[in-house]
Order: C-alpha cells, then structure tokens, then sequence
C-alpha cells in the first residue's frame, strides 16, 4: 500500500528533481528543458561514467534510498523512465 | 615496421576471424584490413601525408579501430581523444598539436563544427558503419592538410596531463610502441584465441599498448559497447560472448571485488585482467583474487611517457608482492634515484626513473620540458617508488600534484585556471580528496571577489562542467575568506589536503 510519503513522490515529482541533480553533468544544460521519460541519458544528454555515478548518489541522497550495482547497467539509463521506475521502486520499498 | 602491419599480419594470417564486435557493426579481420584500406585512401585524397596530424574523436566503436589503423596506413600521426572531453577541450589540443584531420561521428562532430566556428578550419571526417555494415565517410574539407616531416617518425601523440595547465602531447614512434607492446604481450602469455572486453576509452595509452595493439597482434576478438562503465554490463558480456582478458584501473576493480552476487553469471572464461592506472587497493585485490579465483589479476605500471608499460606482474606463476606492480619489463631499466640523481639501495623511497625503446621521442613542440624530462636517456616518471631485494616495484606516491581520479590524471592548475576565469572568484586552489571508489577527486577551495555574492555549489560544477571533463569538475566545493600560505606566497596544499579529506 501507498504510503503518503511515497504518493507525495510521483514520477513527476522525480523528474523534476533529478532534472536538478542532472544540471551539473550533462553536456548541454539546455537539453534538460525538453527531457521526458524517454530520454536515452547516456546517447542524448552526453552523461558519462562520472555523471551517472553523481546522478546515482544524488538520487541516493535526495530520495534517501539506496541503489545496488546490481541494479545498474546500460539500460538503467537508455530512458529516464527506466531510472525513474528504479528510483520509484526503491522510495516505495522503504516506505 | 609501423604498427598498422601488426594488423595486415593478423588478416593474411586470420581474414574470417571476427575481429570487432561493436554495437555499429561485427567484423572480420580481412574487412577490418580492407575498410582501414579505404578510409586510409580517403585520408590521402583529404592531403595525409607523412606526419600530418589526425584527430580520432570516437567512443570505443569498430569506426574507432579502423581510424586508428587507417591513419598509420596513410602514414599520418594518430592523435586520439576521449569524447568526454568538452568541445573547448578539443578544440585547444586540436590547435596545440596543429591537427589538420578530425576523424569523428555525427553527434560529435556537430558539436566540434560549433565550438570551432570560423577560428579553426581543419577537415571533418565523419565516420559510421551503415545498416549493410559498409563503411560510410563524409569529408567536409578545411584548410590545406599539413605534413610534418621533422616529426614524421611520430607515429602517435598523446596528451598528457601537465604540471601546468598548458596540456603535454607525448610523441611516440612505431619502435617506441611496438618494442614495449612485444615483450609485454610475452610476459602476459596468453594461451589461446582472446575475447577482448574494452571497458576504458581507448584513447588510453594504457589500453593502446595493452588491449590494441597486443590483441590485433594476435588477431583476437574485441567486444566494445561505446557506452559508460557498468560493471553488470561487463558480467553480462563475459556471460554472452565468452570474454577471457580486459584492462581495470582500481574504480572498476572496485566494483567488480563487491558485486553483490556475481554467480548468476557464468564466467568461467575469464582469464585475465590487467590493473593499472593507480594502485589498486589491497584489500580489493585480496577480494578479487578471492572471490574470482579462476581470473589472473595482474598488477601493471606504465605511463605514456614511457611508451606505456614499465613493470608487470608477470609471466606466471611467480610470486609478486600483492602491493607491487610486479618487476621491471626485460629491456626496460628501472632506478630508483635521490633528488641529486644518485641511485638509491633497495627498499629504500626515491623517484623512479625509466630508460628503455619505448622511452617518447618527446612532449611535441617543448623541447625544454623533454630536456628536463629525458636526462641522458632516463625518464624521470615524477613518481616516487622503491625496488626490493627481488627488483619488485612498489609505488609511493608522486612528486606532482597530480590528481589520480579513475585512473585519469588530472593537472590541478588546468581546475584553477577554468575557475578563476569566474566573475565572482578572486583566487582558487584544487587540490586531491581520497575517494573510496575513485582513489582522488578533485576538491576545490575558493575566495570569492568582495562585493560578489557567493556562488552556490550546483554553480561552480555548471561553470566547469561547460570547459572541462566531468572527472575534472570540482566533486567538492568550499569558500574560504583566504587560502593558507606558505613562504613566498605559496599555497599550502598539503593543509588542504587534509581538509579536503575531512570533507563529506
């Protein structure tokens, strides 16, 4: 069951804060204005092993959840949605 | 000989061998050896000839190995470079080292056109493999193509981080790189056809030497994803395509030591990786060799000054001390020096000093730095080390202020100079934090201008992120009224040092 907390982070409520998290690593700050979930992170934002790494422990940080190396490979990160989907999953696990 | 025979070798002797598999194409070494035949003829129609300069700005893709190879057969001189390297980053080197070529794909060669503009006018070559799996490349023609016959020779350039901002670009000749890659792939032994999974940028001399040119020599098979590092995506293809030998630095041995269960994949067919870059960890090597018993760890040390590798834990089976990086190459002579160049006994911490063939021709257009570099032969590395009683080579640490970040070095004074260019900064020092994973990263301390506001964190990295690398981008940030100082003005770092350390 939901829980308040987690109803409060919605997919959009992720989006827009790993938009934030994002900011500082991709190669183009401009192309942050039109992500959506299908974004491929790696081909179109430019992020790299550095920035997905920072992504990863932002997202630990903001969401207070914590991300296995089990669950990251190439096509965590070929669309937002995938990340997000892992980032929902895992708020809602510590809920 | 130049290096591109290694490949003409490798397809007389094994032409239906598959010698890349990439995510643009698979192909065999006798397609490998026609497309490079191509693209090389390209290369002499756009005006290459011996000692033009061409760039390679590629991520690990077939495209990537074809240019490397078709630029030796135009007898050009191959500069490689990373793509994470910012377009202003690009664009600097491509000046410094007076490119003529760009060898690169679309996206970034997009990128490139822009941050170029009218200043800089050198040929695109935009290369892809199509659906067909037919080389495709489009010219786009600059100025007239330079050759350079005085460093003609000059078989690949590498640019190297500095001790000052303004970037090195080692010269390496074909007997530099193909000296030191022979008895390296001799000690490494390896028994069979090799599955090679290339998880570094290629444009790393480590990787060159290591994984390049010793796997074409032998016509082996490379597995290249052109993606970031993960370490499951790494399991997985040990898994899938049977890979048997690859190339850490320490971040990725790291992850590969604490992979949660690393079981449900089958990987039995790894044989050998190679670590280098920094010193791995004993306690992630002790993991490995636990966790991983049938895969030969194998601790290297090399720099790109030095035509790449300069000790080896190998052949096997001896015994090297878990903290070495093994013994002195046959033919590469090793000393251990005080600050007067006098040697130094055994185990006792000096700088390390190299003579060999693969020793550079040297730093391209600064004959005085490769004059204090290379005395009487003997390449002072900058890094401090001891010899055993047995000639095993430790390493210490380094006289540089280096900092060592995933097995990139990065010149700290390149982060200032980006950062004092800051309208709200008045003076800037960047220093090396420990970092588990990473080994260092770059922490940077700053005074801001009077009168300004503070810049937030997220402003700085934005700021950075625009001219440099990521790994060079400042992980942590920290305003102080003044930096600590030393005599003459000079910045303490060391005392930064350890604030950085104690930073979270």
């Amino acid at each position: 069951m939901e829980t308040d907390e987690a109803k409060k982070t919605g997919r959009p409520q992720i989006i827009t804060r790993l938009r934030e998290i994002l900011e500082p690593w991709v190669s183009d700050a401009d192309l942050l204005d039109d992500i959506t979930e299908r974004t491929n992170m790696i081909a179109e934002l430019g992020l790299d092993s550095i920035g997905i790494l920072q992504v990863v422990i932002g997202a630990e940080k903001t969401f207070g959840i914590s991300i296995s190396d089990r669950e990251l490979d190439s096509d965590t990160f070929a669309m937002m949605g995938n990340f997000v989907s892992l980032v929902q999953k895992k708020i809602y696990e510590n809920n | 000989m130049r290096i591109i025979d290694l490949l003409r070798i490798s397809a007389a002797n094994r032409p239906r061998t598959i010698g890349v598999k990439s995510t643009s194409a698979e192909i065999s070494y006798g397609q490998m050896l026609a497309d490079v035949e191509q693209l090389s003829e390209q290369l002499r129609s756009a005006g290459c000839s011996r000692g033009t300069k061409v760039a390679v700005v590629l991520d690990n893709c077939a495209e990537y190995l074809v240019s490397f190879f078709a630029i030796s057969a135009a007898e050009g001189t191959i500069l490689p470079l990373s793509t994470r390297m910012t377009p202003y980053e690009v664009v600097r080197l491509i000046e410094r080292a007076d490119v003529s070529i760009v060898i690169t794909g679309e996206r970034c060669g997009k990128r490139l056109s822009i941050a170029m503009g009218d200043s800089l006018s050198v040929t695109l070559l935009n290369i892809r493999y199509d659906a067909a799996g037919k080389l495709m490349a489009d010219a786009t023609k600059g100025q007239p193509v330079r050759a350079d016959e005085h460093n003609s020779d000059v078989a690949l350039m590498v640019p190297t981080s500095g001790t000052t901002g303004v970037p090195k670009i080692v010269m390496l000749t074909d007997d530099n790189l193909l000296s030191n890659m022979a008895v390296y792939r001799l000690l490494m032994g390896f028994e069979g056809r090799q599955v090679v999974y290339c998880g570094l940028s290629l444009h790393h001399i480590y990787c060159i030497c290591a994984q390049i040119l010793t796997h074409i020599s032998r016509g082996d098979t490379f597995v290249l994803t052109g993606r970031p590092f993960f370490i499951r995506d790494f399991l997985k293809s040990v898994h899938r395509e049977a890979v048997t030998a690859s190339a850490f630095v320490p971040s990725m041995a790291i992850l590969l030591a604490e992979y949660p269960e690393p079981q449900e994949f089958d990987l039995a067919s790894l044989k050998y990786i190679t670590l280098s870059g920094a010193k791995t960890p004993r306690s992630t090597y002790e993991m490995l060799t636990r966790r991983y018993p049938a895969t030969r760890f194998i601790n290297t040390y090399g720099m790109s000054e030095a035509g790449s590798r300069i000790s080896i834990a190998a052949p096997f089976p001896q015994h090297y001390p878990v903290d070495s990086v093994g013994r002195p190459m046959p033919g590469v002579s090793v000393r251990i020096a005080d600050e007067s160049e006098y040697d130094l006994p055994a185990n006792c911490p000096g700088e390390i000093l190299v003579n060999s063939s693969g020793v550079m021709k040297g730093y391209y257009k600064q004959p005085d730095l490769t004059a204090q570099t290379v005395v009487d032969g003997w390449l002072k590395t900058g890094d401090i080390g001891k010899l055993d009683e047995h000639r095993n080579l430790f390493i210490l640490g380094r006289i540089k202020d280096t900092i060592v970040t995933g097995g990139e070095n990065v010149c700290p004074f390149e982060i200032e100079e980006c950062l004092i260019e800051h309208p709200a900064i008045r003076e800037v020092a960047v220093v090396a934090k420990t970092d588990r994973l990473l080994q260092e990263v770059p922490c940077a301390f700053i005074v801001k201008k009077d009168g300004e506001q503070y810049p937030t964190d997220a402003d700085i990295k934005k700021f950075c992120k625009v001219r440099l690398s990521s790994h060079k981008v400042p992980r942590f940030v920290r305003f102080l009224e003044q930096l600590p100082k030393l005599e003459a003005s000079k910045i303490d770092r060391n005392s930064l040092r350890k604030v950085a350390d104690t930073l979270h």
